[in-house]
């Protein structure tokens, strides 16, 4: 092979088969965009324009994106504390998770939407509502990894730490958490996307401020070039929060990766 | 834990008439355990009449749980509600149903094609992101608050879940499975049914069953957003009628619709799934 000789050449073709696909879908789009007659789809070159006059000129990054982005975090750090709070408890707790599944199994299969009027009942129309909304749904998945997690230690384990006495706060601090991590890691990211999704949607019905309420305002008063706009920066804002989560996850995780690949080097 | 295995095998298979059977562990009731579960039932049901005695609720005009399967009762015999309930169902259906037919395929396809997987990694990893939920405003100017605007935010919530799990399967597919049964002389059928099927279904199954949630969800919250027939457009209208009793109960329908088909799913998963090792410890 002549590449092999040629590691750069090699990872031009990488580059150029990871890439070949979103470049001509953008080509496209801009193509077909800038034909469109249709009211509804306004070319890209328009709704890019109107992206870097509506977000970064007039300020609607600070005026939208940043009350979004804090809510989000508050949200999403409370389901975070919660569901691993709770799953660490239940998890180890066998009886009283037997006791309250039907609660948890009904509050985690109802369509969480529904509950949107009864928070607004509650908390009215402002961030308590919104926050509430984000931590409540968005914390099941969180909840039951990490009763998963919890459970999946190895019973040998357990004799050991009752064998040398390890405290309670050792064990949960030591051995149950870094346990159960992977798996809350792999709750919390389906965790993140339902945050983001709820997030839109409590804004949607909230009071002003926020993208979710920018989109829906927008389609509201027909301006739908700055509907699109919304669109474009939630899907880049979407897109940057799960890279920044998979950072995160790759340096906490570090070990378990590693062992997992030193499991899988050694059996190979 | 070996013990336990050699003891009480969990599934074992036997030829019959030249095809396999297979013996399915059957799931206990533990009678003990259901008798709590009901009591705390009945616990949080007596909580939530307190709560409604306090000031804090009395503003909101919550309603007690009376009051709410009253109004349950009376809304379960009129047309309108089993509307909505119908609408819910059909549109989480047809979402869930859209997603498998084009998720299973071009999941697998892609799955088998190193090239494929790079190609579409950046597109799959960005569209993935954006909350199908946020297109609902612009699918209301297309296609008005209609089924198809709900199937549709449904959809392009559920089909990721979906795609990406079948990606899996489709590249991590044990090639030492194939050739044992190419090597057992399994016919085409039996190869399909009892080797490929299953193991490619262990990997689509977790994302088959976010989809199933995400689905309901986001068929409920379209409908809400855009007012579109169903549940989420009946809660709607409870609240701006300012009927907090109604409201309490499509809520709750709300609720017993996800319980029903959270049920059909861990049936559905005992079926098809019942011999995978997550299972064994849950049908012990």
């Amino acid at each position: 092979m002549k590449t092999r000789k040629r590691p750069w050449a090699r990872a031009l073709t990488e580059i150029i088969w990871f890439s070949w696909l979103p470049v001509a879908a953008f080509v496209l789009i801009w193509i077909f965009s800038g034909m469109s007659t249709s009211f509804y789809l306004p070319s890209a070159q328009v709704v890019l324009e109107q992206t870097w006059q509506v977000w970064f000129v007039e300020g609607g990054i600070a005026e939208n994106l940043v009350p979004s982005l804090i809510r989000l975090v508050a949200g999403f750090a409370l389901a975070v504390a919660l569901g691993v709070g709770f799953g660490v408890l239940l998890g180890l707790v066998r009886p009283l998770e037997s006791a309250v599944r039907p609660l948890t199994d009904a509050a985690r299969t109802i369509p969480g939407a529904a509950l949107l009027p009864i928070a607004i009942m509650f908390f009215g129309l402002g961030d308590a509502m919104k926050i509430a909304m984000i931590a409540f749904i968005s914390m099941w998945p969180i909840l039951l990894n990490t009763i998963e997690g919890v459970r999946s230690i190895d019973p040998t384990l357990r004799s050991v730490m009752a064998t040398f006495r390890i405290t309670r706060r050792d064990r949960f601090q030591h051995v149950f958490l870094p346990q159960a991590m992977p798996q809350v890691f792999a709750g919390a990211r389906i965790g993140l996307a339902i945050s983001i999704a709820v997030m839109v949607v409590v804004e949607m019905f909230g009071t002003p401020g926020g993208i979710g309420y920018f989109i829906r305002h927008a389609q509201q008063t027909f301006r739908v070039v700055d509907m699109w706009t919304g669109l474009v920066i939630l899907g880049i804002f979407g897109y940057l929060l799960n890279i920044l989560f998979r950072i995160l996850e790759r340096r906490v995780l570090h070990w378990y990766h590693a062992m997992i690949a030193q499991a899988q080097g050694a059996s190979a | 834990m070996i013990q336990d295995v050699q003891t009480r095998p969990v599934g074992a298979l036997r030829p019959a008439r030249g095809r396999v059977r297979i013996e399915r562990p059957r799931p206990r009731r533990d009678a003990r355990e259901l008798l709590i579960q009901t009591g705390v039932v009945v616990l949080a049901v007596i909580v939530w009449y307190l709560f409604t005695l306090t000031p804090l609720a009395q503003n909101a005009r919550m309603p007690g749980p009376v009051q709410t399967i009253v109004r349950f009762g009376e809304l379960a015999v009129t047309e309108p509600f089993w509307v909505a309930i119908g609408a819910t169902v059909l549109a989480w259906a047809l979402a869930l149903l859209l997603s498998i037919v084009v998720g299973i395929p071009v999941g697998l396809a892609i799955g088998r094609s190193k090239r494929a997987q790079d190609s579409t990694h950046f597109a799959i990893d960005f569209l993935r992101t954006i909350p199908a939920l946020a297109l609902v405003p612009l699918l209301l100017l297309l296609m008005g608050p209609s089924l198809g605007m709900v199937v549709s935010a449904a959809f392009l919530t559920a089909v990721w879940p979906v795609l990406i799990q079948s990606i899996y399967a489709g590249r991590l597919a044990d090639p030492a499975l194939h050739q044992m049964a190419r090597s057992f002389r399994l016919s085409r059928w039996d190869r399909v049914r009892y080797v490929l099927t299953p193991d490619a279904l262990a990997f689509i199954w977790p994302g088959l069953r976010l989809a199933v949630t995400a689905s309901l969800l986001s068929t409920v919250a379209a409908q809400l957003i855009g007012a579109a027939p169903g549940i989420g457009s009946a809660i709607l209208l409870a609240q701006l009628s300012d009927r907090t009793d109604s409201l309490f109960a499509y809520v709750l329908a709300a609720c017993f619709l996800g319980l029903m088909i959270n049920a059909l799913l861990m049936w559905a998963q005992r079926k098809v799934l019942w011999w995978h090792p997550s299972m064994r410890d849950r049908t012990k």
